[in-house]
């Protein structure tokens, strides 16, 4: 945990690990996701409002389409 | 549920790995809210620039008002790095200091936990302070984040400060009194000022339940999170007092108003590249979150749980 967001060490379906700073929130049906790369200043941002999503998912498919 | 997506994009590579990103991209959430799985506002960008943009679904779906660029969303969770951003600049300027206690900065609200805990420890959900329930955020309004520790908050520790990771709302209501505090000014209008401002942003602020906020996105729910289908129902949110999350979670964007904050970071807009190191550096005691995402991955255990589903 960092101050602010989460700092994560991600393995990729590629096996690439990657530094992943993370901030995501849920209050009832909005559900956001804020995704910062470092290595290659990549940002993913989805803000949603309804709770039909897995953002995880969301997410990691966005990152293996960036680190390619 | 990534399975399947994964799968796919295995089995067919030609129709996603030989297009172009933003033709990926595209493609990509175009299934997903086909599935009824993203309904929405995604930007990603690439070394720092934009390389895919859109929105999907309806920001009302009353009135199938569509979600447009300059649809605002209620941020929830996001807000919190807005506050992280605050309180490090009141630690530039010298008027906090990260590894003093509460009780130095909050002089009539939780005395005795205040002598053990720590701003760090806020920033870092290791206060060890009670968490926040449910219903604080659906009766009265609290707006000022002052008026809800002194009035909603109990005087006492979980356990020791520091000693572990514990995701609470009420780590950065605090944090949003003792911005108050310390400036002598609301923390809207010290977020204004301090970063909004600064950004030349116009389409981020923050949500008054009783205020007409143009643009602002109905939330819908199902309780789905992935496992269901676009021919399910949504049902109507009911909406709490978001200002009671104030810090914690008060604020609504939009996908380029977020990205502006995120690109300031970079370039030492909002912060100095030190502190910003410094706000990504993870707690020497609590690490990082280290984990892998990839079904054929066993070696790793999945945290599904690190990711909070639910409500923050």
């Amino acid at each position: 945990m960092g101050l602010g967001s989460y700092i994560n060490k991600v393995r990729l379906a590629s096996w690439k690990e990657v530094t992943v700073w993370e901030r995501r929130g849920s209050i009832n049906g909005f559900n956001t996701c804020l995704l910062r790369c470092p290595d290659g200043r990549h940002t993913v941002i989805l803000l949603c409002n309804t709770d039909t999503g897995d953002l995880a998912e969301i997410g990691d498919a966005v990152l293996e389409q960036l680190f390619r | 549920m990534r399975i399947p997506v994964l799968l796919s994009l295995l089995l067919f590579p030609g129709s996603v790995y030989s297009q172009s990103l933003p033709l990926r991209f595209d493609s990509l959430f175009q299934a997903f809210h086909e599935k009824g799985h993203f309904d929405g506002a995604v930007l990603v960008a690439s070394k720092g620039e934009i390389v895919y943009q859109k929105q999907f679904g309806y920001a009302n779906r009353q009135f199938k008002v569509s979600a447009g660029p300059d649809t605002r969303y209620p941020i929830a969770s996001i807000t919190k790095l807005y506050t992280a951003i605050l309180i490090l600049q009141l630690q530039e300027s010298g008027k906090v200091q990260l590894d003093h206690y509460l009780s130095e900065y909050l002089s009539d609200a939780l005395k005795t936990a205040g002598q053990r805990i720590t701003v760090r420890h806020l920033l870092t959900h290791a206060s060890g302070l009670p968490g926040d329930k449910l219903d604080d955020y659906y009766t009265k309004s609290v707006p000022l984040p002052g008026a809800f520790v002194r009035t909603r908050i109990k005087d006492t520790l979980h356990f020791t400060p520091g000693s572990k990771f514990n995701y609470n709302n009420i780590d950065y209501i605090v944090l949003g009194a003792i911005i108050e505090k310390v400036t002598g000014k609301s923390w809207a209008r010290v977020l204004q000022e301090n970063i909004l401002d600064r950004l030349g942003v116009v389409n981020t602020g923050v949500i008054r339940l009783r205020n007409v906020i143009l643009g602002l996105a109905y939330g819908y729910h199902n309780y789905s999170f992935g496992s269901g289908t676009a021919a399910d129902t949504l049902y109507n949110d009911e909406n709490p007092h978001f200002e009671n999350y104030a810090t914690a979670g008060g604020m609504y964007a939009t996908a380029a108003d977020i990205f502006r904050l995120d690109q300031a970071l970079y370039d030492s807009i909002l912060l100095r590249q030190a502190t910003v190191a410094e706000m990504y550096s993870p707690s020497a005691s609590l690490g990082y979150s280290k984990y892998a995402r990839g079904w054929w991955d066993w070696g790793v255990i999945l945290t599904k749980s690190v990711w909070h589903p639910g409500k923050k």
